[in-house]
């Protein structure tokens, strides 16, 4: 059972819990997570270091009713991650969520694939990125477009790129020549993250304008929304900016790899290091806690709201 | 020799190696077959077992935890041992390959030992609906295959990927050798055999007295200045012979599986590794380096030359890499090698290149601390005075005995210098500008550092890892040479072909390499003792007697006795009347199965 009102964290492994209660790993699985899908009836997870790509069904609970009908054989089907990836899908940066099964596109560092399930049950996986350079095809951040769900904007070491038609075709942007860590679409646009040139935005994804920096500068490795105000996981922690390229850094100095905010009460935020572990705060950033457990932290996802 | 007499040479020697092995108590599960083969109490091959899969995953709802190193040996031991295997032991791997949370690794040779054994556990369990990954034995059956069978072709085509590694090459062999006796599918079987002619072929054509010369994609953990480095001396020993059986060297966890196995090689491959009659080429074609990021280019397949001569071997490499950023860590461009004493017998020489880029370049962590990360773990990836691992400023050409190494390292660079390895039993000689010695074991050797050195000493205490125990990791002479535009010039010879080692000091000192045009025209030429005129561009071309060197040209192999064109999956090797045919049957019009792993 995950409840909705749990946040989620990819770490060694995908742990839920609340701010200040305690943390569960999800399954027995100990990789290390490098992003998330929450999904009604299911998690997906992406792994690095050769682990692949792995779903955690919750649709129907089905362990926990298994265990109370004793079905014991059924409870070891349902208590573990099923894989998606294949031989061919190794080391998985970035995920997205897509139409059809198994639902989702992956970025690796050879680039993005798509899969489809096989006779056997078994997802395969087509690569679509094998004509780009080869800093174009180390994928770390991938965002469906929200007008049109078959073109994807994929955040490369080589820049942002767009696969349009499912990533049948590539367009490269005005942001290239840069590593890209994060993108997002917030307040009606597009926003990316880049190692070495600050946060960037864009109306269509195509062309894209700088907007800012903290004054301590690094790498840029998420972005998301905190009520109006938008929060970035920098290189030196988080930073907090009202996207008129204005930013501040807050809290504990740290590598932020993941930052998100509770979808109702916008001042609480989780704040993943790597290293450094996990980090809270309640009010917007002023204070912060560190919960004690994590070391590495590379994704999170906020609860759910009805 | 014929494959009968042959035959039974190994089987003689694998007795010995499993009888010496059994001997011991303990070990894990790769030593277990040896127990099992030698009678072993069931009990305690169960408790092997046991401790050998103990680890779990932490927290409630643990589950047993492993990674290649064991999902391998399980498939081993249920593939040769089905009716040895107490049930109990059996019974823990099943739960570890039904119940485990199982690590796939990310090299070429992780991956290898994780597919073959997924591939004999689904064997053994083929009704399985949910094996430890959530999929039926049959998708994990059908994966492991497609992957095994696409390497093998991808090898056959473009050449190993994880190339000549004098540790990591065991770890290809030997779950390879346990799909030969076990594979249920007839092609793959077919096809594994196939390989396994590669892999020796690979072992015996750059063999030389229990050494592997030449370039080595990975010669890890600091052993390049060993004579002996890695586990493949106990591979080395079990199908080519050679030497007086010293455990020390010929016996290794990792080579027990096939000393307990049915396999044997083409014989012809013994002969061709232990023939030293005549001096002679070898020429092999690797697959390019995986280098996924930071730099601008492809990486290009690797090109190897190795002089096999009676009294040393000397190999070089030109390694494709696509610049700064990419620097393999493993990797062992070229060195020179004879018969001696363990740190007697090795001249190498790199620039221990250490950008911010260099681990990102193949690895997926974060590049803003990915080097700190990587250097917790392995610390001796940072320091100066490391001798192994690629460098992108670091170019090379050979013809026979001579090599001519040039270094173009950029002036901030954080190590702007280069690293020299020389054995210390030498009697050195310097005279104008050549640094001479007898190696007192039929060869003398010259070597022309270019640019200023320094003459200082290199010690490192061994440490008592589980791969090997040494008493001195690096011990001998290091000259540095403190200069960006550094080189080395070395020329090996035969004693026989000269009067007496003062002549060869006389003639080699009476001519001196034309550096005129370096760095300024990036061009460095010398004359070989034996009269050819090696030119060459430090970016550009590569001269012997006025002929450019077309690398392009190299086939698969080249070799006395080897037919093995380029892209082709068709290869002989003949010797006498003996004759290895491959053809792997690759269709030219489908894709490779792509290398997505590092090595």
């Amino acid at each position: 059972m995950i409840p909705r009102d749990h946040w989620l964290i990819g770490s060694k492994g995908v742990y839920h819990g609340t701010i200040g209660g305690s943390w569960t790993r999800i399954g027995a699985q100990e990789y290390g997570i490098s992003s998330l899908i929450r999904e009604p009836d299911r998690l997906v997870a992406g792994a690095s270091w050769g682990s692949g790509l792995w779903e955690w069904s919750i649709g129907t609970d089905q362990a926990d009713q298994a265990d109370q009908a004793g079905q014991s054989d059924q409870t070891d089907q349902a208590d573990r991650w099923k894989q998606l990836h294949d031989e061919t899908v190794t080391e998985v940066m970035a995920i997205a969520p897509i139409a059809g099964t198994p639902g989702v596109v992956a970025g690796s560092p050879y680039g993005i694939a798509t899969g489809r399930h096989d006779d056997t049950g078994a997802v395969r996986w087509t690569h679509h990125s094998d004509g780009l350079r080869v800093n174009e095809r180390f994928t770390n951040a991938i965002l469906v477009h929200p007008g049109n769900a078959s073109s994807w904007l994929v955040g490369t070491e080589g820049g942002v790129l767009i696969a349009d038609d499912s990533g049948a075709t590539w367009r490269r942007t005005s942001l290239s020549g840069t590593a890209i860590r994060a993108l997002a679409f917030m307040h009606g646009q597009f926003w990316a993250g880049t190692d070495d040139r600050g946060i960037w935005r864009s109306e269509d994804g195509a062309r894209w304008d700088s907007v800012g920096h903290t004054p301590d500068g690094g790498a840029v490795f998420e972005l998301t929304l905190a009520g109006d105000d938008i929060i970035a996981g920098t290189e030196h922690g988080v930073a907090v900016g009202d996207g008129s390229g204005h930013w501040v850094r807050t809290g504990p100095r740290h590598l932020c790899a993941a930052v998100r905010s509770h979808p109702v009460s916008t001042s609480t935020w989780l704040a993943g290091a790597t290293p450094g572990g996990l980090w809270y705060t309640e009010d917007g950033g002023n204070a912060w806690q560190h919960v004690p457990g994590f070391v590495n932290v590379r994704a999170i996802l906020p609860p759910e709201t009805d | 020799m014929d494959q009968e007499t042959y035959n039974q040479q190994v089987s003689a020697r694998a007795d010995q190696v499993v009888r010496h092995q059994a001997g011991k108590s303990g070990g894990g599960l790769w030593d277990v077959n040896a127990h099992l083969a030698t009678g072993m109490d069931d009990a305690e091959v169960v408790e092997i077992v046991r401790q050998s899969l103990s680890d779990q995953t932490d927290g409630w709802g643990g589950r047993p935890a492993g990674g290649p190193f064991h999902v391998y040996p399980c498939g081993a031991l249920i593939a040769r041992w089905p009716d040895r295997l107490p049930e109990e032991a059996l019974e823990i791997i099943r739960d570890f390959m039904m119940d485990g949370v199982l690590e796939r690794g990310n090299t070429e040779n992780h991956w290898l030992m994780f597919y073959v054994g997924n591939l004999l556990a689904a064997e053994r369990w083929p009704d399985e609906q949910c094996m430890w990954n959530g999929l039926s034995a049959e998708a994990n059956r059908a994966e492991a295959t497609r992957w095994i069978l696409g390497m093998i072709d991808r090898t056959a085509v473009n050449g190993h990927h994880e190339y000549d590694s004098p540790q990591y090459h065991v770890e290809h062999m030997v779950p390879m050798v346990t799909l030969a006796d076990h594979a249920a599918d007839p092609h793959l079987r077919h096809q594994v055999e196939q390989v396994l002619s590669l892999y020796v072929a690979d072992m015996a054509l750059e063999y030389y007295y229990g050494a592997w010369a030449g370039g080595h994609c990975r010669e890890g953990y600091r052993e390049n200045t060993w004579r002996k480095s890695g586990a493949i001396s106990a591979l080395q020993y079990l199908y080519f012979g050679d030497e007086e059986f010293e455990p020390k060297h010929h016996v290794h966890g990792f080579c027990i599986p096939p000393a307990t196995a049915a396999y044997r090689p083409p014989a012809l491959f013994a002969e061709m590794a232990v023939d030293r009659s005549r001096p002679h080429v070898v020429k092999k074609t690797k697959a390019p380096r995986t280098i996924y990021r930071r730099v601008e280019h492809e990486a290009q397949p690797v090109r190897k030359y190795t002089y096999m001569s009676p009294s040393y071997a000397l190999g070089s490499s030109q390694l494709g890499l696509p610049g700064p950023g990419s620097g393999p860590i493993d990797l062992i461009s070229w060195d020179l090698t004879w018969r001696g004493e363990n740190q007697q017998a090795k001249i190498c020489c790199n620039h221990p290149y250490r950008s911010p880029e260099r681990f990102s370049a193949f690895l997926v962590g974060y590049p803003q601390q990915i080097r700190r990360q990587i250097g917790s773990d392995k610390p001796y990836l940072q320091w100066p005075d490391r001798l192994f691992g690629a460098s992108p400023y670091e170019r090379m050409m050979q013809h026979e005995g001579t090599v001519i190494v040039l270094y173009k390292i950029p002036a901030d660079d954080e190590a702007p210098f280069i690293n020299m390895f020389l054995p210390r039993t030498i009697a050195w000689v310097e005279r104008d500008g050549w640094i001479m010695g007898d190696t007192g074991n039929g060869a003398y050797v010259a070597l022309y550092p270019v640019g200023p050195y320094e003459w200082t000493e290199i010690r490192e205490e061994g440490s008592m890892r589980h791969l090997a125990a040494n008493p001195d990791q690096i011990d001998g002479w290091l000259l540095r040479i403190p200069d960006v535009h550094g080189g080395l010039i070395l020329e090996a010879r035969e004693a026989v072909d000269e009067d007496s080692f003062e002549a060869f000091c006389t003639r080699r000192a009476d001519s001196r390499p034309d550096l005129s045009g370096w760095p300024g025209s990036d061009r460095v030429a010398v004359e070989t003792m034996a009269g050819n005129q090696l030119e060459m561009y430090y970016d550009g071309v590569h001269g012997v007697d006025g002929t450019a060197i077309d690398y392009d040209a190299y086939p698969l192999y080249e070799a006395p006795g080897v037919d093995a064109p380029m892209g082709t999956g068709r290869m002989s090797f003949s010797r006498g009347d003996q004759e290895v045919r491959l053809d792997f049957g690759v269709d030219p019009s489908k894709p490779l199965i792509p290398i997505r792993v590092i090595g």
